[in-house]
């Protein structure tokens, strides 16, 4: 059941449909407190047959208190102790309101294809946009408009939600506090770095899993590691899109270095890479990792991004998996330079050849293993909903797992023109946000 | 292995010869199941029991659990596979036990059979456990045992013997009223799908609820020729079907037009199209083709069309182990050109959604992907009804039409034996191993082991 609602000047007046407060439980002259995402306000009843069973007259003080536009439609929950209109759901995507312009909210629409489902405030805000103490933010919200105008986003100060799906990094404090406040319904939470994925999964049965990582701190780190790997990876901690990335081999008293994309190897002595080391350790926490021998497709290494997400359903599920292809005689399946993309099942059975029978057992290998990951961050304590998790598998076809991804590009699916897929990967976060406000 | 084992709460049995009635545990396991300080058990596997002395040492292996030589052969537990434990009622029970009961007859369990029933177990190593495939001739009743063929992992092949009623049982086969009471008896409500509901069936309880009624094209039983004329002076469209019915077999399309009624059937693999001018002859031909409460007369839906045929999808309903409803897979369907049905038996196509209504109705992905929401949504609240109605399903089949003015049909809820083929028919075998192994997933959460 959707609600519209209707302003009236009575201050803090709610006006509802006898029907209604029969359903509410609700009586003529109680006192209720009203609540809208994380704002709350004090309002009396008001009983009345002569409004529709879908309207709620709504004093403009409440309105303005509570900050609820009154374009769009709500659903109503009842409590022993309150009344909540909602569901309340911020996309918490920018850093800045300012580059929040005609083109991103466009693109924005994508998240909010289901809307007609749930109806209620769904709006895009960016961290400037908050103020924390008043448990306001600026936000555009959604507004689909009715069946002869387009839909768009209406810009306006919104009450701070009771659920946040974030995609932009945020000062330590402010993120405490808007999880506080919400009651850890902010996802994903916590957005680790490297080492810390290394070390978290190195305590869980998962370990076996992983590759052999160290922390660079000295050379001594590198040469032992190299004592057991024929190659290792240099990491930056913080990294993505494999920028950094440095893969080295040792060779008597010469090591040699290769940055990514089919760069000349540099050769180092000793002392040389002592002071190489330390330059890099400047500035930033790097790893040391153990090079998988990775199956390969024409001499290009590949990888396997799988996108495990929540929605509105129990647990994570597997919205898609897709095999990326790195350039020819690189250092990483990255493959925004002359790499590709397939689906898994494409790549292994297509291109590599291997029987069906096999694939399906790998793929649900492959998928237990990142279920599996996912689970144990779940026990951590933190809110995640929306994951990339990138995965190898060695020429023995044994599954790695070598990083998890918070703020993955959703766009990956479309690189093999997956749209549908495209959209589950918009819509699942969307669903669970709207499962944590407890609408449906 | 052995932690991934330990772990996962699985066990290896080991034979203990030289003394009986035991089951002996590594103390370790003994606490971690809570049965620490237990003397006295029973053991069980499938429909057979056992008391046994219950002990711990340190000399059983962390993954190991050893049973007397008497207990295994009592259990008919066979000692080559992996089982997962349950505690409960001061029982152990070794499982998951499943059994696929998938004909009537023995002799269909061909060589040739079994080996593409291999099928359904390229997810074993998450079920773990027994499973048998056996056939209804193969139950003997007296001893409550059952003769079948068990999958063994290390060869993967199956081997035959004689082994207790399974704990949950998947049936593609129809069983008799005695036989069902004596299954319950024994089982307990843990048999898939259990009861076997036709069109009609399906009309009557679902109409009762309102968020499905409109969902569902107005349907009646054909008792005599006045169901199809009263119909008629309603919707000049209908379709009469069997009440019980498989693969598009004798369908027969009405459509009124003006003073003429046509009526389109399909006979002998061609289509034949009738006319009727007055009503004497119409009566006179329907008396001759249908039976009363034999068929039903249904408002015919003006569905999306392609290549001349009506357009449908089927929508693959399964419960996982925790029991919830989930989507496996929809997949499109068209007839031959003309063809009032749209089953592949028939000579219709399968089609892979995204392309095809991409490609063929220009739908763009947003349209497509709305699409493919409003049917799970209506197909989950559908099956939530078929629980509701008190109906143990775990794999469905649902038939779904799409109207040009956009509503969408429920057509027809196959529960008998849904077809996973269809997902060969698109080329995509991993849907099609998938739609098996979940069977077994909810299987296991039937016999318990969520």
């Amino acid at each position: 059941m959707y609600y519209k609602l209707i302003p009236s000047p009575q201050e803090n007046i709610i006006t509802i449909n006898r029907d209604l407060a029969r359903k509410k439980g609700l009586k003529e002259n109680d006192e209720i407190t009203l609540k809208a995402g994380l704002r709350e306000s004090k309002a009396l009843i008001c009983i009345s047959s002569a409004i529709n069973k879908s309207s709620i007259i709504m004093g403009q003080y409440l309105l303005e208190d509570l900050c609820l536009p009154t374009s769009i439609f709500y659903q109503l929950r009842s409590f022993n102790t309150h009344l909540e209109l909602g569901p309340t759901i911020g996309l918490l995507l920018m850093k800045e309101m300012k580059n929040i312009d005609q083109k991103a909210l466009e693109h924005f629409l994508k998240y909010v294809i289901l809307y007609p489902h749930f109806h209620g405030l769904i709006y895009v805000f960016a961290q400037d946009s908050i103020n924390i103490s008043e448990n306001t933010a600026l936000g555009y919200y959604f507004n689909p408009r009715n069946k002869s105008s387009q839909p768009i986003w209406q810009r306006a100060l919104l009450p701070l939600p009771s659920s946040i799906y974030r995609r932009t990094p945020l000062p330590y404090s402010l993120l405490k506090d808007l999880i506080f406040k919400t009651n850890n319904k902010l996802f994903n939470s916590d957005y680790f770095d490297k080492l810390y994925f290394w070390k978290f999964f190195s305590e869980t049965k998962l370990k076996s899993c992983l590759p052999e990582t160290k922390e660079l701190l000295s050379l001594e780190d590198l040469d032992l590691m190299l004592h057991n790997h024929k190659v290792v990876y240099l990491k930056p901690a913080n990294g993505s899109l494999g920028k950094g990335l440095l893969s080295v081999s040792r060779e008597t008293e010469l090591y040699y270095l290769r940055k990514k994309n089919n760069s000349a190897f540099q050769d180092m002595n000793k002392s040389e890479l002592t002071q190489f080391i330390k330059n890099l350790l400047k500035s930033r926490t790097y790893l040391v990792q153990e090079a998988i021998e990775v199956l390969r497709m024409d001499r290009r290494l590949t990888s396997f991004r799988v996108i495990m997400q929540k929605d509105d359903t129990p647990g994570w599920n597997c919205t898609c998996i897709i095999a990326c292809i790195g350039c020819p005689d690189g250092i990483s399946s990255h493959f925004q330079t002359s790499g590709f993309t397939f689906s898994m099942e494409d790549f292994l059975i297509n291109h590599l050849k291997y029987d069906e029978k096999l694939v399906y057992q790998k793929k649900e290998e492959v998928i237990d293993l990142c279920l599996q990951a996912c689970m144990y961050l779940d026990d951590s304590g933190e809110n995640y909903g929306d994951l990339g998790i990138d995965l190898v598998i060695d020429n023995k076809l044994k599954p790695w797992l070598v990083e998890i991804n918070k703020r993955h590009d959703h766009r990956m699916p479309l690189s093999i023109k997956d749209e549908q897929s495209y959209l589950s990967v918009k819509s699942n976060p969307i669903k669970y946000a709207l499962k944590l406000t407890g609408f449906s | 292995m052995s932690d991934v084992m330990k772990t996962k709460n699985i066990f290896s049995l080991k034979r203990i010869v030289k003394e009986k009635s035991v089951v002996t545990l590594h103390p370790e396991r003994a606490k971690e199941l809570g049965i620490y300080h237990r003397k006295i058990m029973s053991v069980s596997f499938g429909s057979c029991r056992q008391q046994v002395s219950f002990l711990t040492s340190l000399q059983v292996d962390i993954s190991e659990i050893h049973l007397a030589e008497n207990t295994l052969s009592s259990l008919r537990i066979p000692d080559y596979l992996l089982y997962e434990v349950i505690i409960s009622n001061n029982e152990i029970t070794l499982g998951p036990y499943i059994g696929l009961l998938l004909y009537k007859k023995g002799s269909h369990l061909t060589p040739k059979r079994l080996e593409r029933l291999l099928a359904y177990t390229y997810e074993y190593n998450k079920i773990n456990g027994a499973i048998v495939v056996f056939a209804l001739d193969g139950v003997k009743t007296q001893n409550q045992v059952v003769e079948g063929f068990c999958y063994d992992p290390c060869y993967n092949k199956w081997n035959n013997g004689l082994y207790p009623y399974p704990t949950a049982i998947y049936r593609k086969i129809g069983l008799t009223e005695e036989w069902k009471s004596h299954f319950l008896s024994v089982l307990g409500n843990r048999i898939f799908n259990n009861y076997y509901f036709n069109k009609w069936d399906t009309y009557q309880w679902l109409k009762e609820f309102h968020q499905l009624k409109i969902f569902l094209p107005d349907t009646n039983i054909y008792h005599n020729p006045e169901s199809v004329i009263e119909m008629l002076k309603i919707f000049n469209k209908l379709y009469v079907k069997p009440v019980a019915g498989m693969r598009g077999n004798n369908i027969y399309k009405i459509h009124q037009e003006k003073d003429t009624v046509r009526i389109s059937s399909f006979q002998n693999n061609s289509a034949i199209v009738q006319s009727f001018n007055n009503d004497g002859k119409l009566r006179e031909y329907l008396s001759s083709v249908l039976q009363n409460g034999k068929y039903l007369v249904q408002q015919g839906l003006d569905l999306i069309e392609y290549n001349g045929s009506i357009i449908d999808f089927r929508i693959i309903m399964q419960k996982d182990r925790s029991f919830n409803w989930r989507c496996s897979g929809i997949i499109g369907r068209y007839g031959l050109p003309n063809s009032i049905v749209s089953n592949i038996s028939k000579g219709g196509s399968a089609f892979k959604i995204q392309e095809f209504l991409k490609n063929h109705l220009g739908m763009s992905p947003g349209e497509i992907f709305i699409f493919k929401e409003r049917v799970i949504l209506f197909c989950k609240e559908a099956c939530h009804v078929l629980d509701e109605l008190g109906l143990l399903c775990g794999t469905l089949g649902l038939d779904i039409g799409i109207d040009k003015k956009g509503h969408l049909w429920l057509i027809e809820i196959n529960n008998r034996d849904p077809d996973p083929t269809i997902a060969l028919d698109v080329q995509n075998k991993l849907l099609y191993y998938k739609i098996k192994a979940n069977c077994l997933h909810f299987a296991k959460g039937l016999a318990g082991f969520k």
